[in-house]
């Protein structure tokens, strides 16, 4: 009796030792049986109320609460650490999921995760922002590369949303940029959010196949709490301004909205 | 046997999250991370970035190298000199790609495997991305990353050189970045008088003993031994209405207004003019400064709120302990001078 409590002892410490170091959980998609099969999350740009806005570059939107009449000329922003939870409780999560959304690269609005094991998937993990770890470890590459142009470097940390642009002033073209970050303390606007795939967007993933899940996503919640861009042009660092149009008040700001910022609104 | 086994697993489980300094074996003399044994473990421990020979030889390359300016004219070297403990060639402020003055005194660079932060406001966390700064800042390298890593990939010597240190085809940002932080956390003095007093091997004159107790009571509470610093950041008094808000840019606190970090002192000797903005030129100006010229504000270190009031005997006295400090086998290394490219 006592030669197994040790070895079990052992064995428990052993295995402590092998995985308590493990950075990340790294779920390799092992083939099943049954297949895999790939999941395309398509995010279509909207403004307004009831999305009735197309956003897109050099074209002008009206902000339906603070009636801004806005021109974009960049809007990009991070989504990573994706994972997509099975019905039986199981997750796929991506490795290295870093990705740049903007606007202004149309193959970057369709994030494709393949080799996803065949079966129901209940819903999709995913972060606004980067990390505190990725922001803290110097060097990296990919969509976190410094060549993208989304990083602080005097003030190191990534931005984690630009928007860019013009906005009508009395008639007078006046320019707006917004740079959002800060990853720790309360500056912090790393976002961890869930879209559920459920009913009419129940999501299936079938061998050798592409499910195509459609997302209206609504960035005028950015001003949800923030005041007018009259008001309010520039923001170019971590803190206050940020976390109002990153989170807003109660959690309604862009990265934190939890019914109207990303909206599931197929699955096909 | 049984005792064993759990004795091994154990410690096993207490080795393994233990972070160590990663070296590849790459020559026949091991090229390695030279740990001064009076020194803590560094922070930065190359874990992502495994320290080898071809790596150093590659970042001395890029540090020497105008190829990372715009315009081809300057290099990470022309701010930063050996003979000078990689500070400014001994003036306040450097010029940039655009010849237009920054407003910081280039600090002298050694050590920084041991440094939590960088820049005189800590704006920086990392070691690798330090280069960041200088390599896309007009007033200093004026370049893009994206362009600079295109400039790279076009030149043959580099192609070769990034291959063989790190096995890439293409050049990219990050291995640029390893490849100067491999160079730049290798730059460790620690051969100084002072460490061969200390070490037992040789003694301090009376004068300089007298420095050293006076450094011990005064000073080491902001510059710590062994390296120096104790990586704070410290209003020390230099101004009470400030021109540069140094620590508060960071973090926006008020609380932290006027705080620059504490630099090392080692080879302080030739890393003159001194201060965040080079205003002092000798090591006479600091003590006169240290002991009767500190401005009073809020933010003003409470060690300093009367002055260190140090007679001129006094003050003579740290200033030839300082000069203990020196360490000529850093400055005259070898390993860190300007490689001649065949
Ligand atoms: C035009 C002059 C100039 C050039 C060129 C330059 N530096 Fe600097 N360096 C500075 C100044 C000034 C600072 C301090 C900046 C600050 O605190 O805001 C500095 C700070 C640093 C620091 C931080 C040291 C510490 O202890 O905090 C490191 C490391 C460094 N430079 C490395 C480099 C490297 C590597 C290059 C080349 C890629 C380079 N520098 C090019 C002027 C320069
Ligand atoms: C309260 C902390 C503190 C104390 C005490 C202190 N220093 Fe400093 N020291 C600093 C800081 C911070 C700086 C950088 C200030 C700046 O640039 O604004 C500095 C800068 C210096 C410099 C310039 C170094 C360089 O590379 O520019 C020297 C030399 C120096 N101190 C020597 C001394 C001596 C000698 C004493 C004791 C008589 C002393 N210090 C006491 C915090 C302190």
């Amino acid at each position: 009796m006592k030669t197994i409590k040790l070895s079990i002892a052992a064995v428990a410490a052993l295995i402590l030792g092998l995985t308590s170091c493990k950075k990340e959980e790294t779920v390799t998609p092992t083939p099943s049986a049954v297949g895999n099969g790939s999941v395309s999350v398509e995010l279509s740009h909207k403004f307004g109320m009831m999305n009735e806005q197309t956003l897109a570059i050099g074209s002008p939107v009206v902000h339906p609460m603070k009636g801004d009449t806005l021109t974009f000329s960049k809007f990009k922003y991070f989504i990573s650490n994706v994972k997509f939870k099975k019905a039986d409780g199981t997750y796929w999560t991506e490795s290295e999921s870093y990705h740049i959304v903007d606007l202004a690269t149309p193959g970057s609005l369709k994030l494709n995760f393949s080799d996803l094991p065949a079966g129901t998937y209940t819903q999709m993990e995913y972060t606004i922002g980067v990390d505190s770890a990725r922001n803290v470890s110097g060097a990296q590459t990919g969509a976190l590369s410094s060549t993208n142009d989304m990083y602080w470097d005097w003030n190191s940390g990534y931005i984690m949303l630009k928007a860019e642009g013009t906005y009508k002033d009395n008639k007078a073209d006046k320019m707006f940029a917004f740079h959002l970050g800060g990853f720790s303390g309360a500056d912090n606007i790393v976002t961890k959010r869930t879209m559920v795939f459920e009913g009419a967007t129940a999501l299936t993933v079938t061998k050798d196949q592409t499910s195509t899940v459609g997302v209206e996503v609504n960035p005028g919640l950015l001003w949800h709490s923030a005041p007018s861009v009259k008001t309010l042009n520039m923001v170019h660092m971590p803190g206050a301004a940020a976390k109002l149009m990153a989170l807003g008040d109660g959690g309604l700001g862009f990265f934190a909205n939890p019914m109207y910022s990303f909206q599931v609104k197929s699955v096909k | 046997m049984r005792k064993i086994l759990i004795l091994f697993a154990f410690t096993l489980f207490l080795v393994s999250c233990k972070k160590e300094v990663v070296i590849s074996p790459i020559t026949k003399d091991a090229f390695r991370f030279n740990q001064p044994e009076q020194f803590s473990s560094p922070h930065y421990n190359f874990e992502n970035n495994p320290l080898t020979e071809k790596g150093f030889e590659l970042g001395r390359y890029l540090f020497y190298d105008p190829i990372l300016s715009l315009d081809s004219s300057i290099s990470c070297s022309s701010c930063h000199a050996q003979a000078h403990g990689f500070a400014d060639h001994n003036i306040p402020l450097s010029k940039g790609v655009d010849k237009k003055f920054g407003t910081r005194n280039a600090p002298a660079l050694m050590n920084l495997a041991w440094s939590t932060s960088f820049m005189w406001d800590g704006g920086v966390n990392h070691i690798e991305v330090q280069p960041l700064v200088p390599l896309t800042s007009e007033h200093e390298l004026g370049e893009t990353m994206a362009n600079l890593v295109i400039k790279l990939n076009k030149n043959s010597f580099y192609k070769k050189k990034f291959k063989e240190a790190f096995g890439v085809e293409t050049i990219n940002d990050q291995k640029l970045l390893h490849a100067l932080a491999q160079f730049t956390s290798m730059l460790i003095s620690s051969n100084a008088k002072y460490d061969q007093v200390m070490a037992g091997k040789t003694s301090f004159t009376n004068q300089e003993q007298q420095g050293y107790e006076l450094f011990k009571a005064k000073c080491a509470n902001c510059h710590t031994e062994p390296l120096f610093t104790d990586y704070s950041y410290r209003n020390t008094g230099l101004e009470s209405n400030f021109k540069d808000i140094g620590r508060e840019k960071v973090t926006q606190d008020p609380a932290d207004r006027g705080k620059f970090k504490v630099p090392t002192l080692r080879n302080v000797e030739f890393t003159y003019p001194y201060m965040h903005d080079g205003r002092l030129f000798n090591l006479e100006q600091v003590l006169t400064f240290k002991s009767n010229g500190i401005q009073d504000s809020p933010t003003l270190d409470t060690s300093l709120k009367n002055g260190l009031n140090l007679s001129k005997e006094e003050q003579q006295a740290i200033i030839v302990f300082l000069k203990t400090l020196s360490d000529y086998t850093f400055i005259g290394n070898p390993m860190y001078a300007e490689p001649v490219i065949q």
